[in-house]
C-alpha cells in the first residue's frame, strides 16, 4: 500500500483502506472491493494492517460480511491484545513519571483508549506517547532510564536533553519487555518555544486508563495534534491520522470545539496544514468538519513561506529543495524565537535571520558577502555553522593556568571561538547550551589567550561527549595546537565521553607564545539524519564542555607523587580514569604522567606501587614503561602472583629530559574491561590500578 | 472443578491476576498478560464470565443461563463445566469452595 509514495498524503490505495474504514454507507465497500481488486493477494504493510480492524468494524455496522473480511475477526482480536500489553506494560512507566511529581498527558493511541468513545480494537498503538512538562525533561529521562528503558536508536543522555529539544518534540524509549513510549517535551514539531504547551496542560482532562490517573488533550487540541502529525513525512507510513482525526472530528473522544481550534492554527501559524488536513478529512472521509472552521482558515492570510514550510514538511527530507531546507530552517527558528501569536514581520524576521547566521554585526555581513571565513569543515547546509573572522580579539581577557574555560557560558564563546561552534538557537550567534556547546562540522577553532607566555609544556585537559549511536561506534577527534598535531583521541562508544582527557600541548609548539590557536578537527562529524535518529540534516562534531590549561607539576626527588583524590590534575597527561580516594585506573593502552624536575642529570629509580587487572580468565598483563620515548621496563603481572609489591625500574641519567620534563608512560598491552571479564559493568578497558610513584636517586636506593 | 467425580457447583471463580479480559464487539477476549496469548469467548461464554465475574456460584451461573438462553439444565452444566475446565488449564481461573478455601 505504501508503493508509489512521494510525500505525506496517502497514496490511492491508503485512501481506498480509508474510506473502507471511515465512510458510512455503500461507499465504504465500494472503497474495500476496489482494494481488493488493486491489491490481489499481496500483504498489507504494517500501516495498513493497523487500520483493519476498524474496516472490519466499519463494514460489518454496514451489514456487509465477505470472505476477506471474516479473515479480519483475528485482525480485531489480534489488535486488542497487543494494545493491551503494551498498555498493562508501559502504563506503570507513566504512572511512576506521576510518582516523581512529573504530571503526564496522554497523546494520540493512548489518549483515545482513554477517551468517552473508547473503542479497545480500534487500531494497533505502535507506542505510548505521553506529553511531560518541557522543563522536566531532564528529570523525565532518569525516571525512563530508571525503569529499565533505554532510548531508541542509542541517542546519547546529553543529546536528548540538551539538544533534541530544540528540534524535535520528541524521542522513543523503549525495553526488550515490548514497552514503548514515546517520550513528548512538546506536542508538536511546530511549536517548540518554552511556552508552547502551556495553552494546551491548560485546556487538558483528566483521565484514567487502567488505575493510572494521568490527562488527556482536548479534542480540539488533539484533532490539532494528529492532523499535524499527521501532515509530515515520516518513513513509517503514517496515513491511519487521517483515520484517527475522522474519529476525532466525528466526536469519538468529545465534542470538538472548531472555534478553539482555528484560534489554535491561527496561534501557532499553522493554518496552511490544519486547513489542508480537514478539507482533506471532509472530502475523503465526510467527516463532520464544521464549514465555518473551513472557511475561518481559509480567509486568513498565509505567507508564502509558511506554504512552502508544510510543503517541505510533507516532502521526504533527502528530496527538499536547497529553499525548502533554508525555509524550514528560518522557519523553525522564528517559530522558536517568537511567542505564540507574536507576528512575524518582516523587519522581525531580517533580524531573527541574521542572529541564526551570525551575522548580527555589518562586518559579519561582509565577511559572509565576501565568501566568510567558514574553517574547512563547514557543512554545506549551514551558512552559519562556522562563519567567523578566524582569529579573536586580542583585548579579550587571558586565560590563567587552572582556570576552567567552560564553553557553556556565552561569553567564552564570543572571546575564544574563532569558528565551528554551533550557533545555538536559543539566545543568537554563539550561545552555548546549558552544559557546553557543540561543535559544528568538521573543525572548530578556538584561540585562547594567555596571562603569561607559555615557558614549558602545558597540559591540557578537555571535557567532550561524542556524537555517537547503535549507527556510529567510534568518533576521531584530532587537536592541533598552533598548526602542531598534539592528539588523535578515539571516543568509543561506550564510553562516548571524555572527561578531563589529558592532552600533552609540548613545548616545541607553544613556548614563548602568548596565544595558543586550538584546532579541533572531527572528521566523523555525522547529521541526526545519518545517525537516523530525527531529520535535522546538520553535521554536528562533537559536543565541548569544557577546556583546562595547567602547568605540570614539579616533581622534588625523593618525593612521592599520589595519584589518588586531591592529586595535582597538572600531571596526568592523558589515559587515565577518574580519581579514586587510593589512585586511578589507567584506561586504555596508554597513560601518562607529566612532571617538571630539577636539578642535574642523575641516576634514578622510578618505584610505583600498582596492582593488574588479573583474573582467572586472563591471568596475565604486560606493561612497559618509558620515560621521555626511552623503553625502561616491561614489567609482566601473574594472576598467581596476586599481591603486588611495588614495581622498581632504573631510569638512567641519558633519560633525563633536557628541558627537566619528565614523561613517564606506562604502555598496556591488550588492556580489558571488567565487563568483559564478568566482574562488573564497567566497561572501560582497564591495565594498572596506580596509587603513587616515586623517583630515588639510584646509588642512594642501593645504600 | 470436580471432586472425586463430582462438580462443586457451589464454588466461585477466582480470576487470575494476571489477566486482563474485556468485551469487544459482542466477544469477550481475554489475554494472558504473563504468555501474550489471547482467548476469544462466544456470546454465552461471554455471559457465563460476566456471571462468573461476579461472584456467583456455578450453580446459580448455570441456573441465570438456563432461564436466559432456554436451554436444558443439563446441556448447560456441561458447557459451563467444560469452559471452567478450559479456563483452569489455561491458567485465567482459580476456583474458591462455598467457606473461601481454594477448590480442587
Amino acid at each position: 500500500l505504501s508503493g508509489g509514495r512521494r510525500d505525506a498524503w496517502p497514496t490511492p490505495d491508503q485512501e481506498l483502506l480509508l474510506r473502507a474504514a471511515l465512510l458510512p454507507d455503500g461507499r465504504a465497500l465500494a472503497a474495500w472491493q476496489g482494494l481488493l481488486t488493486h491489491l490481489g493477494g499481496s500483504e498489507p504493510d504494517l500501516a495498513a494492517q493497523s487500520l483493519l480492524p476498524i474496516v472490519r468494524k466499519n463494514l460489518s455496522a454496514l451489514g456487509i460480511d465477505d470472505e476477506h473480511l471474516a479473515s479480519l475477526d483475528d485482525a480485531q482480536r489480534v489488535a486488542w491484545a497487543s494494545n493491551q500489553l503494551l498498555l498493562h506494560r508501559t502504563l506503570p512507566v507513566v504512572a511512576e513519571l506521576e510518582r516523581a511529581g512529573i504530571p503526564t498527558v496522554l497523546l494520540k493511541g493512548a489518549a483515545f483508549l482513554a477517551g468517552p468513545g473508547a473503542y479497545p480494537g480500534t487500531r494497533t498503538m505502535g507506542d505510548v506517547d505521553v506529553l511531560i512538562p518541557t522543563e522536566a525533561r531532564g528529570a523525565a529521562i532518569d525516571v525512563l532510564l530508571e525503569q529499565g528503558l533505554v532510548a531508541a536508536g542509542g541517542a546519547p543522555p546529553w543529546y536528548l536533553v540538551e539538544y533534541a529539544p530544540r528540534y524535535v518534540p520528541s524521542h522513543g524509549f523503549e525495553d526488550g519487555r515490548a514497552r514503548q513510549l514515546d517520550l513528548h517535551w512538546h506536542v508538536l514539531h511546530w511549536s517548540c518555544q518554552p511556552d508552547a504547551d502551556d495553552d494546551f496542560w491548560a485546556a487538558s482532562l483528566p483521565v484514567e486508563l487502567l488505575g493510572v490517573r494521568t490527562r488527556r488533550l482536548c479534542p480540539a487540541d488533539e484533532l490539532l495534534h494528529v492532523i499535524l502529525h499527521g501532515l509530515r513525512w515520516n518513513a513509517i507510513p503514517t496515513y491511519r491520522w487521517v483515520l484517527d482525526a475522522g474519529l476525532i472530528a466525528s466526536g469519538a473522544c468529545g465534542e470538538v470545539d472548531f472555534e478553539r481550534l482555528v484560534a489554535q492554527a491561527r496561534m501557532r501559524r499553522v493554518v496552511a496544514p490544519i486547513t489542508a488536513g480537514l478539507e482533506y478529512l471532509r472530502e475523503l472521509a465526510d467527516a463532520p468538519v464544521s464549514g465555518a472552521a473551513i472557511s475561518d482558515l481559509r480567509s486568513e492570510r498565509v505567507s508564502r513561506l509558511e506554504r512552502i514550510e508544510f510543503q517541505a514538511h510533507l516532502a521526504q527530507p533527502r528530496s527538499r529543495r536547497p529553499i525548502e531546507r533554508r525555509t524550514i530552517q528560518h522557519q523553525q527558528y522564528v517559530r522558536r524565537h517568537l511567542s505564540l501569536g507574536e507576528k512575524p514581520t518582516l523587519s522581525r524576521r531580517v533580524r531573527l535571520e541574521r542572529r541564526r547566521l551570525g551575522m548580527v554585526r555589518w562586518r559579519d555581513v561582509r565577511q559572509a558577502l565576501a565568501g566568510g571565513r567558514p574553517g574547512p569543515g563547514r557543512p554545506s547546509s549551514q551558512v552559519a555553522a562556522a562563519i567567523g573572522s578566524g582569529s579573536v580579539s586580542p583585548s579579550v581577557p587571558p586565560i590563567d593556568f587552572g582556570q576552567p574555560v567552560e564553553l557553556r557560558d556565552p561569553e567564552v564563546l564570543r572571546r575564544y571561538v574563532a569558528y565551528g561552534a554551533w550557533l545555538s538557537e536559543a539566545e543568537g550567534p554563539s550561545s552555548p547550551e546549558p552544559a557546553g556547546c557543540w561543535l559544528a562540522g568538521r573543525e572548530a577553532r578556538l584561540v585562547l589567550p594567555l596571562v603569561r607566555p607559555a615557558r614549558a609544556s602545558l597540559l591540557l585537559g578537555i571535557w567532550a561527549d561524542g556524537f555517537l549511536n547503535a549507527r556510529r561506534r567510534s568518533q576521531r577527534l584530532r587537536v592541533s595546537v598552533n598548526e602542531h598535531p598534539v592528539s588523535a583521541l578515539e571516543i568509543d562508544a561506550p564510553h562516548a565521553n571524555l572527561r578531563d582527557e589529558g592532552i600533552v600541548l609540548p613545548r616545541e609548539a607553544i613556548a614563548g607564545d602568548r596565544t595558543l590557536e586550538l584546532t579541533l578537527e572531527m572528521p566523523d562529524a555525522a547529521s541526526p539524519v545519518e545517525l537516523g535518529l530525527d531529520d535535522d540534516d546538520r553535521e554536528i562534531g562533537v559536543f565541548l564542555r569544557r577546556l583546562v590549561l595547567r602547568e605540570p607539576p614539579r616533581y622534588e626527588i625523593g618525593g612521592a607523587l599520589e595519584l589518588g583524590e586531591g592529586a595535582a590534575e597538572g600531571a596526568f597527561a592523558g589515559g587515565w580514569g577518574a580519581p579514586e580516594p587510593s589512585g586511578r585506573w589507567t584506561v586504555g593502552a596508554r597513560a601518562q604522567l607529566l612532571v617538571r624536575l630539577d636539578g642535574s642529570p642523575l641516576d634514578l629509580d622510578l618505584e610505583f606501587d600498582a596492582s593488574p587487572l588479573v583474573h582467572p580468565s586472563r591471568r596475565r598483563l604486560r606493561v612497559e614503561v618509558a620515560a621521555n620515548q626511552h623503553r625502561l621496563a616491561a614489567i609482566d603481572y601473574d594472576h598467581a602472583v596476586a599481591s603486588c609489591a611495588p614495581a622498581r625500574v632504573s631510569l638512567p641519567a641519558r633519560a633525563w629530559p633536557r628541558d627537566g620534563e619528565l614523561l613517564l608512560a606506562w604502555r598496556i598491552r591488550n588492556p580489558i574491561s571488567p565487563s568483559a571479564l564478568g566482574m562488573s559493568d564497567d566497561q572501560r578497558l582497564l591495565g594498572l590500578f596506580i596509587r603513587r610513584i616515586s623517583l630515588e636517586q639510584a646509588n642512594r636506593q642501593r645504600r | 472443578l470436580e471432586t472425586g467425580g463430582e462438580v462443586d457447583w457451589g464454588a466461585t471463580v477466582v480470576p487470575s491476576s494476571d489477566i486482563t479480559a474485556q468485551e469487544v464487539e459482542g466477544e469477550l477476549l481475554i489475554l494472558d498478560l504473563g504468555s501474550s496469548e489471547y482467548y476469544s469467548l462466544n456470546d454465552v461464554g461471554t455471559a457465563m464470565w460476566a456471571l462468573m465475574a461476579e461472584g456467583r456460584t456455578l450453580e446459580e451461573v448455570a441456573a441465570e443461563v438456563c432461564s436466559r438462553y432456554e436451554v436444558a439444565d443439563e446441556q448447560v452444566r456441561i458447557d459451563l463445566s467444560s469452559l471452567v475446565a478450559a479456563l483452569r488449564e489455561k491458567g485465567l481461573i482459580t476456583l474458591r469452595g462455598p467457606g473461601g478455601e481454594p477448590a480442587a
